[in-house]
């Protein structure tokens, strides 16, 4: 008996040794064949080297992944829906240089230059920045015929060339405000203010006067009530620390009101409709901004900001009001991209404002968070669309 | 004879199977155990949830649905109106010369393949177009970076490509002669000895180069502070004239920025009315948005592709290993642990013309530069407040 037992134990050993073996080395292969594309040479060197590429070039594909929480694709996704009443406003924004429109269909683009910003709404008219390599030109579009600059870039040495950029139609559509540098040839200074200009070609006059090599103006809004006033952002420089003021200004007077305090870096203000509120934006925290409405006073102590409501936090650029003031306009960051996003606006009896949630309005690859949006009927957008047509240069 | 040699081999075959045998057990019921060693593992960047973490959650609006309306939202500064009292104030602590600069052990560290502490990496960056020989480059960007892995702490020092100081065989010259005179090695040697710190890695990047690398991510959004606007911006990128200028103009606010237009960002000078110290600003704003931007993708997908587009532009003793590592320890810092400092004047520096009035230099004020430099390099638990900003 135990001469049988011991032959079969030691065949029953060296079978399943052989068995399980087998199965542990054809899995330790297949285990270090998933480590080997990563076995990558741990250089030490400090000698002056580029990184090596073959390496990369072993990796397998499947490591490759794609971008784990990469933004949704463009979509047709008619956007405007998310837009309270949406049969009653339509946005226009930028998008790789172009102008595009939200319809309920889905969003249209409007022109096909690749350089086009700063779209501007007036009375029968849209004004547009048209970039080319050194310089800007406004450009007008409207019923009137095909769209025609209102700044013009006529001499070709480049140190000439000037920047017209952020139009503002005045009340009216035969004069409006923007950003320039038109006098940097006489007096050398390079930092933009703001300028008042007219349809015809004439020269432009200069409104704000930034302080010389220390500062420029930016961002200028203008009051729909009384035009002769207006905001807009006074950066300048205190020693090595940047200010970034909102300044309200009374053109036919020259007098001039911070209404921000210096510490507070505040920017992009926009009239209300009414002219009685300012939104705009502040920064008080890191790379953190947040979205504010106050109502500008102008009475007792002279013009100064009153109950800031504040409206949303991220990093936020160009709020515009819609029309009837329902809704505030901006543009944020939707996931790794910047949109456009709503909130909605009411006010009660006594003026004060409540603010809704925000809407992400535009699911694209992204608009250009530096174009102000627009907020416009759908009529009025529909012959923006008109007026465009042929598109500019 | 035969026979006892056969069966000891037949003994030795089974147990060596059996040993095979008990190994995929244990792969099979410990499926960590062999990840434990580290280094290889981590590179797979499979097995090891230290080095491959889940993919941080896009950047999104803070939006909180319920403070609309509720009595605490942030005030906003208007002027006439009471200050906000939450507005962070910057506070300086009073130096302690007495801690260690670099040379404090942070603890776990997760296994890393870098330095398991505190390391120090030196960012160059050169204007290396055709007006340069290309093995002879001054370095335009000079960025001590910190980082504290266990902590996830990162420090960033700019220091200032003017800055009069003595580099060893030269005499005193612009800090910026010792990558062209002496190459990384003079670079690296000049930085250790004047703040006192070990450089573990350095990377040089060229004009090329940091437009790829922010291409390859899909862009960087920045906030572009004020207006850039510059008359004579070098027109060198690719181009046959290496003497041709443009004018720039980048409008302030966030903005996307492709890698072209953020190289632009961070090279012009002459319309900053801070010169070369906004532009060292500029440069760790954009530093700081490449990070983000590694932070919002697969680090896995992205890195080799990186690298592999980035032959020749970018020089580096960091292995493909160790960008890695550094891409995923991004996804751990948050934005608070990233501590900046230009070391500018009139607070770091002075600024003057060298002894034969040739030249216009920036002069270390050094007694006001190695606090600073102490408490940043510092273990991040031992450091009680915020740090200065820029």
């Amino acid at each position: 008996m135990r001469q049988r037992l011991i032959p079969a134990a030691y065949a029953l050993f060296v079978v399943g040794g052989l068995l399980s073996g087998t199965l542990g080395v054809h899995h330790m292969a297949t285990f270090a064949d998933d480590a080997q594309v990563s076995r990558l040479p741990k250089n030490s060197s400090t000698t002056d080297h580029a990184t090596p590429a073959p390496v990369v070039q072993s990796l397998p594909a499947r490591l490759l992944v794609e971008v784990s929480n990469r933004a949704p694709q463009p979509t047709a996704t008619p956007v405007a829906e998310n837009l309270k009443g949406s049969e009653r406003w339509s946005l226009l924004y930028v998008l790789g240089g172009d102008l595009w429109q939200t319809t309920p269909e889905g969003p249209l683009q409007l022109t096909h230059d690749g350089h086009i910003g700063q779209p501007a709404l007036g009375e029968g008219a849209l004004a547009f920045v048209e970039r080319s390599r050194n310089a800007s030109d406004i450009w007008l579009a409207s019923a009137d015929g095909p769209p025609w600059p209102i700044t013009r870039n006529s001499v070709p040495t480049i140190s000439q060339n000037h920047w017209a950029t952020q139009p503002a139609f005045l009340p009216g559509r035969q004069r409006l405000y923007g950003l320039g540098d038109f006098n940097k040839s006489t007096t050398g200074v390079g930092d933009l203010a703001v300028w008042e200009l007219g349809l015809d070609l004439t020269p432009p006059v200069q409104i704000t006067r930034p302080p010389a090599y220390a500062g420029g103006d930016q961002d200028v809004t203008i009051d729909p009530v009384d035009p002769r006033q207006i905001v807009f952002t006074r950066y300048a420089y205190a020693g090595s620390q940047l200010i970034e003021q909102l300044q309200w200004l009374d053109v036919s007077t020259d007098r001039l009101v911070p209404l921000t305090p210096p510490d507070q870096s505040s920017r992009q203000a926009t009239y209300s409709p009414d002219g009685t509120s300012l939104a705009f934006v502040q920064r008080t925290d890191g790379a953190q901004e947040n979205l504010y409405v106050a109502h500008l006073q102008l009475a007792d102590i002279g013009p100064h900001l009153e109950d800031p409501q504040h409206v949303a936090t991220g990093v936020i650029a160009n709020p515009v009001w819609c029309p009837d003031a329902s809704s505030l306009i901006y543009i944020a960051m939707a996931g790794d991209r910047f949109e456009v996003w709503s909130v909605d606006v009411q006010r009660d009896a006594d003026g004060a404002e409540t603010f809704g949630g925000p809407r992400q309005m535009t699911n694209g690859p992204g608009v250009d968070a530096s174009s102000r949006p627009v907020c416009t009927t759908p009529e009025l957008a529909d012959q923006v669309r008109q007026w465009l047509t042929p598109a500019p240069p | 004879m035969i026979r006892v040699a056969g069966l000891l081999l037949g003994v030795a075959l089974g147990a060596l199977m059996l040993l095979f045998g008990l190994a995929l057990m244990l792969r099979l019921l410990l499926p960590d155990w062999y990840a434990v060693p580290g280094a290889l593992m981590q590179m797979t960047g499979q097995r090891v949830p230290a080095v491959s973490p889940p993919p941080a959650p896009v950047v999104q609006l803070e939006y909180d649905e319920s403070s609309f309306g509720t009595p605490d939202p942030p005030t906003p500064g208007v002027r006439n109106m009471p200050a906000d009292s939450a507005s962070p104030t910057p506070t300086v602590e009073p130096a302690n010369a007495e801690t260690p600069v670099a040379e404090v052990e942070s603890g776990d560290a997760a296994g890393t393949l870098l330095p398991n502490r505190r390391f120090n990496v030196l960012l160059l960056g050169s204007d290396n177009d055709l007006k340069f020989s290309p093995n002879a480059v001054l370095t335009q960007a000079m960025i001590l970076v910190s980082i504290d892995p266990a902590n996830a702490d990162v420090a960033m020092i700019s220091i200032p490509r003017d800055f009069w100081v003595p580099i060893a065989g030269y005499g005193n010259q612009k800090i910026d002669v010792a990558y062209e005179v002496g190459g990384i090695a003079l670079a690296r040697s000049t930085v250790e000895r004047l703040f006192g710190v070990k450089i573990d890695y350095y990377a040089w990047v060229g004009l090329n180069g940091l437009v790829q690398v922010i291409d390859t991510l899909g862009g960087v959004d920045v906030t572009v502070q004020h207006p850039i606007l510059d008359e004579t911006y070098p027109d060198d990128l690719n181009s046959t004239d290496p003497y041709a200028f443009f004018r720039l103009y980048i409008p302030a606010g966030p903005q996307h920025l492709d890698g072209t237009t953020a190289l632009e960002y961070v090279r012009s000078r002459h319309g900053d009315l801070q010169s070369d110290f906004g532009r060292s600003a500029r440069q760790q704003q954009v530093l700081v948005a490449i990070k983000n931007r590694v932070q919002t993708l697969s680090v896995v997908g992205h890195v080799p592709r990186l690298v592999a587009a980035l032959q020749g532009s970018v020089k580096t003793d960091l292995t493909l290993a160790d960008i890695l590592q550094l891409a995923a320890l991004a996804h751990k810092v948050p934005a608070g642990s990233i501590h900046q400092q230009v070391l500018a004047a009139p607070d770091f520096a002075s600024l003057g013309y060298s002894p034969d009035g040739t030249q216009q230099v920036v002069f270390p004020n050094w007694a006001a530069i190695r606090p600073v430099v102490t408490r940043m390099l510092r273990p991040a638990s031992a450091a009680a407040g915020p740090m200065s900003g820029t």
